[in-house]
């Protein structure tokens, strides 16, 4: 066969051909011919091709075991193995090398062919890498990652679940799960669930959080929470568990569980001891109301009927100490009264709404005004002031404070009382001041205290219950009341209405 | 002469009886007074029973001052009693009382008592108390017809 009907016969399958190839001179490693596959492969023309040396698509790196390559005495045909390429634009690529040598229009040549095995070393590298990962995942997962066959066969068993199950992975390996980790009572459906997942593909306890008992390889039974992923791979599912010792969680919810009903068993006896408490106060209340009062009604009325039935067997002094006796017991029935009135705020219910602060004082101030049409009192009252409160209980407050300082100022000659709302952040503070009496600040202890008067009843009267009452609605809003004064110049009453922010 | 309009007053506390019948006196009011020591003798008299069996309607007095805290049955009992009987549905009842407790106030209004009083501890206040309530159901108030 002569030389062209060969180039005529081969030539296609040179120069068609999918794969790069070349031929080079193995002498001076030039570059004698290459195919178009070569050409789009490796980005240089057909001409720059000619213009190379086979060191020339090789990193520098590479050239030392190149040369050797090529020097040592060689078969006909070789694979090569595997080599790095550059491409025209500078990026290697991985091939594996086939090169054959001939005579190529008289030299001594090489015919080369070049698979490109860039992709599949890639994925090689990724595969390796991936491996590598889940491996050092196993390894050091804190939860137990235990992987089972379709047929219920364990196929991983992760460092974590050695330590929680008390197998070496080298004895569980390859044995059904059901006989190493399920308690006894639990293999069947376990064996039933898996057996129809591969069946049916129906399943209840795949892909969510379950909590289940295990068994260690002492026997011993202990909580898990679990959660399995089935994988397909070739058709025939596997089975990742996820799985953790929920012991200790157990143990705290339990022993949180018994601290709350032991908690609400003593809250259920201390409100039925409440609840006692509140009727016995109830009856205790009432029966002040009712049978207190009676006695007290005897003695006036029948001092009354010995005045007057009798005034001319008794003399001056007779009578006033009739008076005397009749004076006392209504200020008995008022301190009764008031007393009640005081257990009765501290009872009820409390309804909150918004409150108007300022319509409550004016009409406070109306009915004082009425007690006392002559008296010319000056009231400054605040607009706009509004409050989240008990309106009965917060009438009654401003009543008390107001009705005293109507009784203080009751000397003075030009009587103000100011009713309104400090300007400040935080909470609302309002305030009841009067230009009247006053008092010294060293007692203002013993302000708030029942039956506690700073003035005598000869001074002002009063059953020192006002400010009690006062500081018990103040302290049903969550707030708190106090006052500043000073003897002759007046006093001022502070109260909030809720808890001030600063103090918690 | 029409007959006088009677008052029965329902009181256990001699004290009390003592003082209202007095603060009437006062009042120049000369109106018959029944006084029943507890709720079964003010149910006795009103239905006539016991030891006021054969009584006729004339007793049924034109208004009834009804304490409420009494021995046996209590005050708003016997209300309660007035009120569900065809014959004593209509008569006026007053609740005279020490008890400023609000829930014997609505339980006075809910048992269908026609005013509630509160027996002022001043004896003077008492008088003029029992003087309106006189005044009122015992001249100006026209009854129910019997």
């Amino acid at each position: 066969m002569s030389a062209s009907s060969v180039d005529e016969t081969f030539h296609p399958l040179f120069a068609g051909n999918p794969l790069a190839m070349w031929i080079y001179d193995l002498e001076t490693l030039a570059f004698l011919e290459v195919n178009d596959a070569a050409v789009t492969r490796y980005g240089y023309s057909r001409e720059e091709f000619l213009q190379m040396r086979l060191t020339d698509i090789r990193p520098p790196e590479d050239a030392q075991r190149l040369l050797e390559d090529v020097r040592s005495r060689r078969p006909d045909l070789q694979l090569s193995g595997q080599w790095r390429h550059r491409l025209r634009d500078g990026r290697l690529i991985d091939v594996e090398i086939t090169s054959h040598t001939l005579n190529f229009r008289g030299r001594a040549a090489a015919l080369v062919v070049v698979h490109d095995v860039t992709d599949r070393k890639q994925a090689e590298a990724a595969l390796r890498r991936s491996e590598a990962r889940k491996a050092a995942i196993l390894k050091s997962a804190l939860d137990c990652i235990i992987t089972i066959d379709h047929e219920g066969r364990v196929v991983d068993f992760n460092p974590a679940a050695e330590r929680t199950f008390g197998y070496p992975f080298s004895e569980v390996v390859g044995r059904p799960l059901a006989d190493l980790i399920i308690p006894p009572d639990l293999r069947q459906a376990h064996t039933r669930g898996l057996a129809r997942y591969c069946e049916t593909g129906e399943h209840v306890v795949l892909n969510r959080r379950i909590e289940l008992r295990a068994v260690r390889s002492d026997g011993s039974e202990f909580p898990v929470e679990l959660a399995i992923t089935p994988i397909h791979e070739d058709g025939k599912p596997m089975f990742t568990g996820y799985l953790r010792d929920i012991s200790d969680r157990k143990r705290a919810e339990e022993e949180l569980r018994r601290l709350n009903a032991e908690l609400e068993e003593r809250v259920r006896q201390r409100t039925s001891q409440l609840e006692a408490a509140a009727a016995e106060l109830e009856a205790f209340s009432y029966s002040v109301s009712h049978d207190l009062r009676a006695p007290l009604r005897a003695i006036d009325g029948f001092s009354l009927v010995l005045f007057e039935d009798h005034s001319q067997a008794l003399n001056d002094e007779a009578r006033t100490l009739l008076d005397r006796i009749r004076a006392a017991s209504q200020r008995m029935a008022q301190l009764i009264d008031d007393l009640l009135d005081l257990s009765r705020l501290t009872r009820a219910e409390m309804v909150w709404r918004p409150v108007d602060i300022a319509a409550l004082a004016r009409a406070v101030a109306t009915d004082l005004t009425k007690t006392d049409p002559n008296r010319n009192v000056t009231f400054r009252i605040a607009d706009g002031m509004v409050a989240s409160g008990d309106e009965r209980l917060l009438r009654a407050a401003l009543e008390n404070l107001m009705s005293n300082s109507w009784k203080f100022t009751s000397r003075m000659a030009e009587p103000t009382i100011e009713v309104g709302r400090l300007n400040g952040s935080g909470v609302d503070v309002f305030f009841v001041r009067d230009n009247g009496a006053g008092f010294d600040m060293a007692y203002s202890h013993k302000l708030f205290g029942v039956f506690q008067r700073l003035h005598s009843v000869r001074e002002f009267p009063g059953t020192g219950i006002g400010l009690t009452t006062v500081r018990r609605i103040v302290h049903r809003h969550g707030g708190r009341v106090w006052a500043e004064a000073a003897v002759d110049h007046g006093a001022t009453f502070y109260f909030t209405l809720r808890p001030d922010s600063a103090n918690e | 002469m029409m007959e006088a309009k009677r008052i029965l007053l329902v009181e256990d506390n001699p004290d009390d009886e003592e003082l209202t019948l007095r603060a009437l006196r006062n009042n120049h009011m000369m109106n018959p007074v029944t006084v029943a020591h507890d709720g079964v003798e003010a149910l006795d008299y009103l239905f006539a029973t016991g030891p006021y069996a054969g009584l006729d309607e004339t007793r049924l007095p034109a208004v009834t001052l009804l304490d409420l805290k009494l021995p046996r049955v209590d005050g708003l009992e016997v209300l309660r009693r007035m009120r569900a009987d065809q014959r004593t549905r209509l008569l006026p009842v007053v609740i005279l009382t020490s008890s400023r407790e609000e829930q014997d106030l609505i339980d006075g209004y809910r048992l269908g008592a026609n005013s509630y009083i509160r027996k002022p501890v001043d004896f003077a206040q008492f008088v003029e108390a029992v003087r309106q309530v006189g005044l009122y159901w015992l001249v100006m108030n026209e009854g129910p017809p019997r």
